[in-house]
């Protein structure tokens, strides 16, 4: 289990961070799930592949961060994407690939991801400004 | 109960590699024995921890994967590699291959695959993913009028080497070509291999059935 100072505030009576995962099921998503689930700081609400069933189930569940798993290195956003933050306004969306370490924070700086918690630590931080 | 398959995994993706540490762990029967972050962790936890397989990826900082799948396969030819990886590029394939891995996945492959293609390695079996696999059957089930496109996307033969596969194809032994040619028949065998290494061809017969249909001999004859 992974545990950082910046998670801390929410253990101690600050509700958990809503993560809801728009991705398909493949080892890698399954895999981030895994690891997004043992994050005590972070609460998985849901997980879809699909893009239109993701905004109905989004607009349900009002998650607070929408991670997304994308074949795409870039951070330049494509029309799926524009899709899902005009679809969501507020919510802040972090984008993962599939080449390398590099995380897109939309709305936010562009991070890049070096241990495993790193991706914790961002998704509160952006939530803690 | 038998003994777990012993696995390692090298890749510098850290979100990607640990994830499938943690989706290997839910399954008794696999122990993911380390975990690397470029090619050269990757030896020497090969050698400190001797795994059943390695689930290589390609690019990573230091050594690459294949450098690694080279050096561990002719260290401890007993470890299985089988590569994860994000390229589909043929040259990757056949490298991969060349190097001795036994199966080549690309990265967004499903869970339930990767089970499967792990235990069908322990058994011995090679493993190629479906979009791999479709582009070989294609690249090789080309017909002629793709000859250019593909005569273009690999290395050129030299007019030497061309000589040599136009007697390869009449069916010439080395030695009978060395003497066709008034040279070696060593010299012969470094012409062949570098044909085939050029070709990414296995062996003689792979490189006159390629000549043949390619058109290369009916270019050596014109000479």
């Amino acid at each position: 289990m992974l545990y950082t100072d910046s998670m801390s505030s929410r253990q101690n009576g600050e509700s958990k961070v809503r993560v809801f995962i728009l991705s398909s099921e493949s080892l890698f998503d399954l895999g981030l799930e895994s690891l997004l689930r043992q994050e005590p700081a972070l609460e998985v609400v849901g997980h879809e592949a699909d893009l239109d069933r993701a905004l109905v189930r989004i607009s349900v569940l009002s998650p607070d961060v929408i991670v997304v798993n994308s074949a795409e290195a870039s951070c330049r956003p494509t029309a799926a994407m524009l899709r899902l933050m005009n679809g969501t306004p507020g919510t802040k969306i972090i984008k993962l690939n599939l080449q390398d370490n590099t995380v897109c924070m939309y709305r936010e700086e562009q991070r890049e991801v070096e241990v495993v918690s790193d991706l914790a630590r961002f998704i509160c931080q952006m939530l803690d400004r | 109960m038998s003994e777990p398959v012993r696995i390692l995994l090298a890749d510098d993706h850290v979100l990607f590699r640990t994830g499938v540490a943690t989706v290997l762990a839910s399954r008794p029967d696999l122990e993911v024995v380390g975990e690397a972050r470029d090619g050269l962790e990757a030896i020497a936890l090969a050698r400190e921890t001797m795994p059943d397989i390695i689930l290589m990826d390609i690019a990573m900082p230091r050594c690459s994967g294949l450098e690694a799948t080279r050096r561990i396969k002719h260290e401890m030819p007993y470890v299985k590699v089988v590569i994860i990886t994000v390229s589909d590029n043929e040259e990757d394939v056949f490298e991969a291959i060349k190097c001795g891995a036994q199966g080549y996945l690309i990265k967004d492959l499903k869970t339930r695959r990767l089970f499967d293609v792990i235990e069908g390695v322990v058994k011995g079996e090679a493993f190629l993913s479906g979009v791999i696999a479709a582009k070989i059957l294609q690249e090789f089930q080309q017909p002629a009028e793709g000859a250019v496109r593909r005569s273009e996307a690999i290395e050129p033969l030299t007019g030497r080497e061309i000589e040599v596969l136009g007697l390869v194809v009449e069916g010439r032994a080395n030695r009978e070509i060395a003497s066709a040619l008034v040279i070696s028949e060593s010299t012969v065998k470094n012409h062949l291999r570098n044909i085939l290494g050029k070709l990414h061809l296995r062996n003689r017969i792979q490189a006159a059935v390629y000549a043949v249909r390619e058109g290369l001999v009916a270019a050596s004859q014109q000479k």
